[in-house]
């Protein structure tokens, strides 16, 4: 286990090397001209207009300088947590990041709370009451789950209730600190929107996953020993099949962030995900580097705590 | 994993032939004859394309046929930036099915031209992707080594990004067109799809007839493309389909933030997005149908993608296509044993 554990770090070095070079090189890809195009909008919105030079902002994205010393010391500056500032509103990003992250940490916490507690449930049973009315009843709402654009039923969400019952969805961000209850009552709709639309997936998942569990021989030797259906459920197959769930909640995650962007956007969240699109409308390129950076290394750090507790989970499995 | 299973998929290919006819629409019969959701999928995936190519016939015009008549006979009514503004606003009429949007045009065309749109995402996108990623996956699984290994890391390191993210970045860096929006979309999904090929490629080259192949004198090339290709070929047929949904879904979203096709094109994301956002009390109509539109396609796809998964693998099965874990043929089959024995 320890040898597996340290292996699967260093296995992680090569990736986290390469993603910084990925995102390094994404900023090297912006034609030439829209650099000048960028001084330009900026000059005329910002009102910063003798200060704003091609050279100035090719030397605040760090661009005047060779490849390779460009990218050590952007490295170096990571690596000493100093991630720049915003070429928009010149404040430094990290804290910006710190105050947004608990925002979007909340928000996909309570979506994958709700997105687990629908399918979970849901699949289990359509597996044991399989080709049953409730079964079909389970999928044909996975696959509407799965067809409905979120973006396209969050629009309507928002607006239609207050025609229809005169009720608004709050759309005003309330801090935690402020009203607790407020703040869960605002998160409660973009988290049900983005759980459910992620659970059609996982149902579909976990039933197929239950159904095979279910054929195995220790799950008819438990029926053999007279046992109820409960325990056989609930200890037997639950237990074998929750090991190959724990890896697919690495690309969950990947959902998760991609969904937030579009929520924080409808729902006007002061998120990352606000954040993220903020900067590329206003092409504030450091701010894009750095939420890539993000969340691609932390992507990476999930998948290694995945790893090591699908490890932890089943002793069995021998690593290479 | 499922590799052996791979192998039956792939061998029932060359056995259907013996009927006389190509195993590809072998599949297609059983699609119809054992799955009716595939079929009703396959049904909504052929009326796109007949929709996103008929809507209009000024694409002949690209071929080099005059387009005089062009205007009157296409599916639909008016051209997608057509102005009436007799209907702006307004709900259903004779004239206009579907209603008109916040500039007088006929919504029911607009729908009708963003089926070309989805379409040509749908395709491009997809067949851009198979050709990365089965080209990447061929020469990594067949040659291996130390370029399998750099190359891998690469891959490794490409699906760490969110799809969202990586879609977003490149299309602030590129702007918003057409063919950026494929390549984007069709590069990045190859990166990441050249696993599935790699892994295949890795088990197939160990076969006996890949190594007679290369006993006898057969250039890399032929073994490659002779002995190898035709065996991922399902997976690649299957990667198409459900790189599509996924394709056409990322489309709408990068339209919906602002990221996909400027504005006048009739995007299905878009619409949902711009003006259907600000006029969806006056106009419910310019939000409702995009959106019902896009549903259903992507519920099409998903389904006819599931169902063929189904038919060429049999072992992934339990998808949305299918009813039931074991096929009830087999559960029938593996009774009817049990009882003669």
């Amino acid at each position: 286990m320890r040898a597996y554990a340290t292996r699967r770090l260093l296995l992680a070095i090569p990736t986290l090397f390469i993603v910084t070079l990925l995102v390094f090189m994404a900023v090297r890809l912006i034609p030439g001209n829209v650099i000048e195009l960028m001084v330009a909008e900026m000059a005329q919105e910002a009102g910063m207009g003798e200060e704003l030079t091609v050279e100035y902002l090719r030397q605040q994205m760090g661009l005047d300088e060779a490849v390779h010393i460009q990218y050590f010391k952007w490295m170096a500056s990571i690596f000493t947590l100093q991630f720049g500032e915003s070429l928009w509103t010149g404040r430094d990003i990290l804290p910006d990041i710190v105050r947004r992250y608990p925002i979007s940490a909340e928000l996909g916490i309570i979506a994958i709370a709700i997105s687990l507690s629908i399918s979970w449930p849901v699949g289990i049973y359509s597996a044991i009451r399989q080709d049953t009315v409730i079964d079909y009843t389970g999928r044909t709402f996975a696959i509407g789950m799965l067809a409905m654009p979120n973006f396209w039923l969050a629009t309507m969400v928002v607006v239609y209730p207050s025609i229809w019952f005169n009720w608004t969805p709050p759309i005003q961000y309330i801090p935690i600190q402020e009203d607790l209850i407020g703040n869960l009552g605002m998160f409660l709709i973009p988290d049900f929107l983005m759980g459910t639309g992620m659970s059609g997936r996982s149902m579909m998942g976990l039933r197929t996953l239950f159904l095979e569990v279910l054929r195995q021989d220790y799950i008819r030797t438990a029926w053999a020993k007279g046992l109820r259906e409960r325990t056989i459920v609930l200890k037997h197959a639950l237990r074998n099949a929750s090991i190959p769930l724990v890896t697919s909640m690495g690309p969950m995650v990947l959902m998760l962030i991609g969904g937030s962007v579009i929520m924080e956007q409808i729902f006007c969240i002061p998120g990352l995900g606000r954040y993220f699109i903020d900067a590329l409308n206003t092409r504030d390129y450091p701010v894009i580097q750095v939420m890539n950076l993000i969340s691609a290394s932390s992507f990476i750090f999930v998948t290694i705590i995945i790893d090591l507790s699908y490890a932890w989970l089943d002793p069995r499995i021998v690593y290479r | 994993m499922a590799d052996s299973d791979r192998d039956t998929a792939a061998a029932a290919a060359p056995a259907e032939e013996e009927k006389g006819r190509h195993w590809l629409v072998d599949v297609a019969v059983r699609l119809v004859k054992e799955k009716p959701l595939g079929t009703v999928g396959a049904t909504i995936v052929l009326l796109l394309f007949l929709l996103g190519i008929f809507a209009d016939f000024h694409w002949l015009s690209w071929v080099g046929v005059p387009v005089d008549w062009a205007d009157s006979v296409g599916i639909a009514p008016y051209g997608y930036n057509e102005i009436d503004l007799k209907c702006r606003l307004e709900g259903p009429t004779a004239a206009h099915w579907l209603g008109g949007d916040n500039y007088g045009r006929d919504m029911l065309s607009r729908i009708i031209h963003g089926a070309r749109v989805s379409m040509i995402i749908g395709t491009c996108g997809p067949l851009l992707s198979a050709c990365i990623s089965v080209t990447l996956g061929l020469m990594c699984g067949y040659f291996g080594g130390k370029f399998d290994i750099i190359v891998q890391r690469f891959v490794d390191a490409w699906i760490c990004f969110p799809m969202l993210f990586i879609y977003l970045t490149l299309m602030a860096i590129f702007g918003g067109s057409m063919l950026t929006l494929i390549l984007v979309l069709g590069i990045s999904g190859g990166i990441g799809g050249s696993r599935g090929p790699r892994a295949l490629t890795f088990w197939i080259k160990e076969n006996v007839y890949v190594q007679a192949a290369r006993a006898i004198g057969a250039p890399t090339r032929r073994i490659l493309f002779r002995h190898l290709l035709p065996n991922i070929l399902p997976m690649i047929i299957l990667g198409l389909s459900l790189g599509m949904g996924g394709m056409i879904m990322a489309e709408a979203s990068l339209s919906f933030l602002g990221f996909g096709l400027p504005p006048p094109t009739p995007s299905w994301g878009g619409m949902i997005s711009g003006a259907g956002r600000i006029y969806m009390i006056r106009a419910p109509w310019m939000l409702l149908w995009p959106g019902v539109a896009l549903s259903l396609v992507i519920y099409g796809v998903n389904v006819f993608g599931d169902a063929l998964r189904d038919l060429l693998d049999p072992r992934l099965r339990g998808g949305l296509g299918s009813y039931g874990g074991i096929p009830q043929k087999k559960l029938d089959a593996i009774r009817k044993k049990a009882e003669e024995e």
